[in-house]
């Protein structure tokens, strides 16, 4: 029987460790990428999530603003009609009435916020109640990084 | 003679080379721990917001939100509500502003991890009082 004879030559430990070095270079790096990626898409998630909280902040502020504008109206008219249309009349520029809804949106970025309130019995609490509460995306976003 | 040389040449070359992974592979497992690192922070600031954003949601309905937060965990400190994870810590403060005709009850969710702030979460609700006519 033969017995073949393996012998490393000078050089072959060299080519071994370059090619292991390499592979272990690329593994590291698909694994940063990857990561990495990962990362910025929590860190975008996190800061839409806290830009929408701080849009439903304002919303609810806007809402202290409307009551308020309600129980004045309230005091100086006493039929429902006539009341709503003061209402109307001392609301803000951005904010509309239709019926007993008053409408109005909150801007965030490239969302909006549809805020829907309807205008209940001023004499009993509460006197304003949330009907539509809703972010739209307006266009999708464009803002790749590759 | 000359088996002699290349038997030296052979172990001086083993010697570079355990020399020259050795250096690499210092290098190349601190970018596999910082990529392991990452990706925890990652995991750990997901699952902070989620847990967050129910808080959120939970206090928002509550009539007695104390008492949502002792069920939930939280702990008083001083006069903040503390909620601590394996990965993160969640803080609530309550701050209440008067209104013309109300109160703004407003809760804040901060999320902190990896010694550092991870996001800050407001959670407000228009409470109206009762008004004489």
């Amino acid at each position: 029987m033969n017995k073949r004879k393996v012998a490393l030559g000078p050089g072959a430990a060299s080519l071994i460790l370059i090619v292991v070095v390499l592979s272990m270079c690329m593994l590291a790096m698909l694994a940063q990428v990857g990561v990495r990626s990962d990362y910025s898409l929590s860190s975008r998630s996190t800061e839409m999530i806290t830009k929408v909280y701080e849009l439903h902040d304002k919303s609810e502020r806007r809402m202290a603003e409307l009551d308020a504008i309600v129980v004045r109206c309230a005091k100086e008219q006493t039929d429902r009609q006539a009341f709503l249309d003061l209402v109307k009349k001392n609301l803000p520029e951005d904010m509309s009435l239709e019926g007993d809804i008053v409408s109005w949106t909150e801007p965030l970025d490239n969302r909006t916020m549809n805020c829907e309130v309807q205008i209940l019995d001023p004499a009993e609490t509460p006197r304003t109640k949330w009907v539509n509460y809703r972010l739209k995306v307006d266009e999708p976003e464009e803002d790749w990084e590759w | 003679m000359r088996d002699g040389h290349r038997a030296n040449a052979l172990l001086v070359e083993l010697l570079l080379v355990i020399l020259f992974f050795m250096l690499g592979s210092t290098t190349l497992v601190e970018i596999f721990a910082d990529a392991k690192h990452k990706s925890l922070q990652a995991r750990a600031m997901n699952a902070a917001v989620m847990e967050a954003e129910n808080i959120s949601d939970d206090l928002y309905g509550a009539d007695d939100p104390e008492k949502v937060l002792a069920d939930l965990g939280f702990t008083k400190e001083n006069d903040s509500w503390i909620l601590t994870e394996k990965e993160y810590t969640l803080t609530v403060t309550q701050k209440d502003e008067e209104t013309e005709n109300g109160v703004l009850r407003i809760f804040t969710i901060d999320g902190r991890g990896d010694g550092k702030d991870l996001f800050s979460l407001p959670s407000t609700r228009y409470i109206p009082k009762e008004v004489s006519p």
